[in-house]
């Protein structure tokens, strides 16, 4: 059953997320048992990307080839195309409904049927500059029967699907795609950073019982909802571990790398009795004597800022009407996940449990999947990876736009 | 609440206001003045301290807690308008002040800002007034225009380290007093009316925080009216008994000077409402002004208070304080070329203009590298200023600089995140107004 002629022909799937804070390669590869395997991980400090979006190209080309030149060496292979992800706080998602009366005389419905109900839900209303990154089918409903995975073959007069979309501006991820694509590498796919991390993280049971994924990058921080198995929202808040790092420089008077530096050695989320009245004095880089640093206002500072984060999601969440619905708790990833206490405010914020994002479902090597920086690589390989089974398995090279992360599953174990 | 710093853990005290009462520290002859003023309503509650660098005012004020700062520095005779030297001195007294803030939640301080002792021992007090736990508000005047630049800007500076450590700041700029005032209002009276209104806003927050009124404002409203370094708060008051109150109680304060005659109003991004009356206050009134409040100030957010007086008269008062934004953080700038041309360029040196004067221009002993401009950009800016250059060179004016620049950063490059009017991208704890110290 297992096309082995495809694994000589594809057999690496490369994920690349042009983050704000590093760039990071992660190579993919497909064994024989089908299962996938991560195999080599390149990663360079980004300079040129701030709050998720490229705007020094020539230092994010730079970076972007520093990572993908270390990801071949430790892979050992020759990388020609990737997964790209994108992100950014022009990117939006939102669902949408798409109905198609099913008129073959048998009233069975078909593939041609299920195509067009989804063209008909992508013709939406988004801006003229706006691109579809994703338009994700969550549920059909058949007259009225609702909750049907996959309506092929059912009898019925009326299909209905609902997608959720996700759409941003073309110029900014042609930024992206074009600055890979000059470096002759091909372009697979472009894929929401949020939607990779939680693909990354979330087990399939995890999706059914609902789950808050937030990946605290540095320029972002994305956010998605899953719940009854499939994606219901998603969101990008342009403010991340920077904003904090910026707040703390100001605050403190510091240099920001300074602030970098501090926020993970005496950093806290939660702001509380423990730090009154604390201080720290770093060495001077020249020996000379320095002011000491008062560790009760960065702790105030930096947990004001990611209590606010934190706040603005549920809220988002929250008037989307899907707090009550995650019964499977807030999935904590990006490199914000390092911060001291991170989880305790996220549980303090949602009010429900809330875990650090570890990637699932996939081996390899283990430094990258124990970190919570790599979730979103990861998930872009997996991604990836369900799109060649996809493919393969259709025997269509055409994009698909739509897909299932249950199916993706489902093939992949 | 919970990750507010120390003013969070104040406020826990706040009901017992009432009973512990509050420290008034007067600081320097028009504070000693202002308090005297308070002294005389008779108002229980507070115990009045003055702390002062002239050896010989501080001798003739009737309070019995005094504090004599510079002994050492000034020899007794005052600050001489230096503020730098009112706040050494005030350093160094350092264990007396916080002996005179000791035991006391809630602290005033009055003074009047522009000259030494004022500008100079009010932001210490307040430092070390917040450092002993205390809630802190800050009730001062600014100097009339008319005393000189100088006195203005030391004002202004005094202001703002006072905001930086205050939970709250109301100033009164004495100014605003000469609208209500003609020419015939005496010194003494001018002076007497800008006492008054400190006084009546002194009171005024104290009501509030003590008198369990009918629509309750707590010590948290309070603060989000008056804290943060970015505010600019203004108070208003009037009194209207007879029919009709309510209406002329709004044109009345519509056209009040200290509200700029309804633009601050307009401006305001937080009020605060507090009536007074008899038991015949209606609920029609509040509902007319407030709803011609809040449709003046819109998006601004509203705090209510009320309380009922029981003495049966047909007075009403109407208090109102309102706080604008003041700074201006990392705002998009529509046209930065306009702005540059009026800050740093001064319409001065442009190669463009040499084409059109000639070259027989004098040479310049320091002569400012030429900018880099595209010739649209020159374009552009010569079409800002026409004919300016034939009417005679434009001499380069220095602009103040706003008070706290906070620098975009990292974000400089990227446009900025702003949610619901907020924008993001500046720091919350500033954004809060929380105080660091």
């Amino acid at each position: 059953m297992f096309d082995l002629r495809f694994l000589e022909r594809r057999p690496l799937i490369v994920g690349l997320e042009i983050g704000t804070a590093k760039v990071c390669a992660m190579v993919g590869e497909i064994n024989a048992e089908g299962a996938l395997t991560i195999i080599g991980i390149g990663q360079s400090p980004s300079r040129g990307v701030r709050k998720g979006e490229i705007v020094e190209p020539a230092l994010a080309e730079e970076d972007v080839r520093a990572a993908l030149s270390e990801a071949e060496h430790s892979a050992d292979v020759e990388i020609r195309s990737v997964y790209l992800g994108v992100s950014g706080g022009h990117v939006v998602g939102f669902n949408n409904r798409g109905v198609q009366p099913i008129v073959s005389r048998d009233r069975e419905i078909g593939e041609d049927d299920v195509n067009d109900v989804i063209r008909n839900a992508k013709a939406i209303n988004i801006p003229a500059e706006h691109y579809v990154v994703h338009a994700i089918r969550q549920h059909f409903s058949v007259d009225d029967q609702d909750e049907i995975r996959d309506p092929v073959g059912m009898i019925g007069g009326r299909l209905e699907v609902e997608m959720h979309v996700i759409h941003g501006r073309t110029n900014r991820f042609q930024n992206a795609i074009r600055l890979v694509k000059g470096m002759h590498l091909e372009v697979e796919d472009i894929v929401f950073n949020g939607l990779a991390s939680a693909l990354g993280i979330l087990t399939a049971e995890q999706k059914e019982l609902g789950a808050l994924v937030i990946d605290l990058g540095a320029g972002a921080t994305e956010y998605v909802v899953y719940a009854r198995g499939v994606v219901k929202h998603t969101g990008v808040l342009a403010v991340g571990g920077d904003h904090v790092s910026q707040d703390i420089a100001l605050g403190l008077k510091v240099p920001q790398g300074r602030a970098e530096k501090l926020k993970f050695e005496h950093g806290d989320a939660i702001f509380d009795e423990s730090a009154k009245g604390l201080t720290h004095t770093p060495p001077h880089e020249l020996g000379l004597p320095e002011r000491p640093l008062n560790i009760e206002h960065l702790r105030c500072v930096m947990s004001l800022r990611l209590q606010e984060t934190f706040e603005i999601i549920r809220e988002e969440v929250e008037e989307a009407g899907w707090l009550n619905q995650l019964r499977g708790g807030v999935f904590i990833c990006g490199g914000g996940a390092r911060v001291p206490r991170i989880l305790e405010l996220a549980e303090r914020v949602f009010e429900l449990p809330a875990f650090p994002g570890h990637a699932r479902g996939i081996s390899g090597l283990a430094s990258a999947l124990d970190q919570p920086e790599f979730s979103t690589a990861i998930g872009l390989v997996k991604f990836g990876a369900g799109q060649a089974r996809k493919k393969n398995n259709r025997g269509s090279l055409r994009r698909l736009a739509s897909w299932s992360p249950a199916r993706i599953f489902s093939n992949l174990i | 609440m919970s990750s507010q710093p120390s003013a969070g853990a104040s406020a826990n005290f706040a009901p017992p206001f009432r009973a512990s009462g509050a420290r008034v520290i007067a600081i320097g002859r028009a504070g000693a003045e202002i308090a005297a003023a308070l002294q005389e309503t008779g108002t229980t509650g507070f115990t009045y301290a003055v702390v002062d660098s002239d050896g010989s005012a501080i001798e003739s004020t009737a309070f019995p807690e005094k504090l004599f700062v510079g002994a050492r520095l000034t020899r007794g005779f005052g600050a001489g308008g230096d503020p730098e030297l009112a706040r050494t001195a005030a350093d160094e007294e350092t264990p007396a002040i916080r002996g005179l803030c000791q035991g006391y939640p809630l602290i005033f301080i009055v003074a009047g800002l522009g000259g030494g002792s004022g500008t100079g021992i009010a932001p210490v007090v307040a430092r070390i007034a917040r450092e002993t736990g205390a809630s802190v508000f800050a009730f001062v005047t600014a100097p009339f225009d008319c005393e000189g630049t100088r006195r203005q800007q030391q004002a202004l500076l005094g202001l703002h380290r006072l905001k930086t450590v205050a939970d709250g700041v109301l100033c009164l700029p004495n100014e605003k007093l000469l609208l209500l005032s003609d020419d015939r209002t005496t010194l003494v009276d001018a002076f007497r009316s800008g006492r008054e209104h400190l006084r009546d806003a002194v009171l005024c927050i104290w009501g509030l925080l003590t008198r369990p009124g009918l629509l309750g404002v707590s010590f948290a409203d309070i603060c989000s009216v008056l804290r943060g370094p970015n505010q600019e708060s203004a108070f208003a008051r009037v009194m209207v008994s007879g029919p009709d109150r309510s209406d002329r109680a709004m044109a009345a304060l519509l056209n009040h000077p200290l509200l700029t005659h309804g633009d601050t109003l307009r401006r305001a991004e937080s009020l605060l409402v507090s009536f007074r009356a008899g038991h015949d206050l209606g609920m029609g009134e509040i509902r007319r002004i407030m709803d011609e409040l809040t449709s003046k100030s819109d998006g601004a957010r509203v705090v209510v208070g009320a309380e009922i007086r029981d003495q049966a008269d047909t007075e009403l008062t109407i208090s109102v304080m309102a706080s604008t934004r003041q700074m201006v953080l990392h705002e998009p700038v529509e046209n930065p070329v306009a702005d540059r041309s009026s800050n740093l360029l001064a319409a001065d040196n442009l190669p463009a203009r040499d084409v059109e004067s000639g070259p027989a221009r004098t040479a310049r002993r320091l002569a400012p590298p030429a900018p880099n401009l595209t010739p649209e950009l020159a374009d552009q800016l010569l079409s800002q200023s026409p004919g300016g250059r034939r009417s005679g060179r434009k001499k380069p004016q220095q602009v103040p600089l706003p008070f706290e620049v906070v620098t975009k950063g990292r974000f400089e490059k990227c446009e900025p995140t702003v949610r619901r009017g907020n924008n993001l991208d500046q720091p919350t704890y500033l954004r809060r107004g929380i105080i660091l110290n």
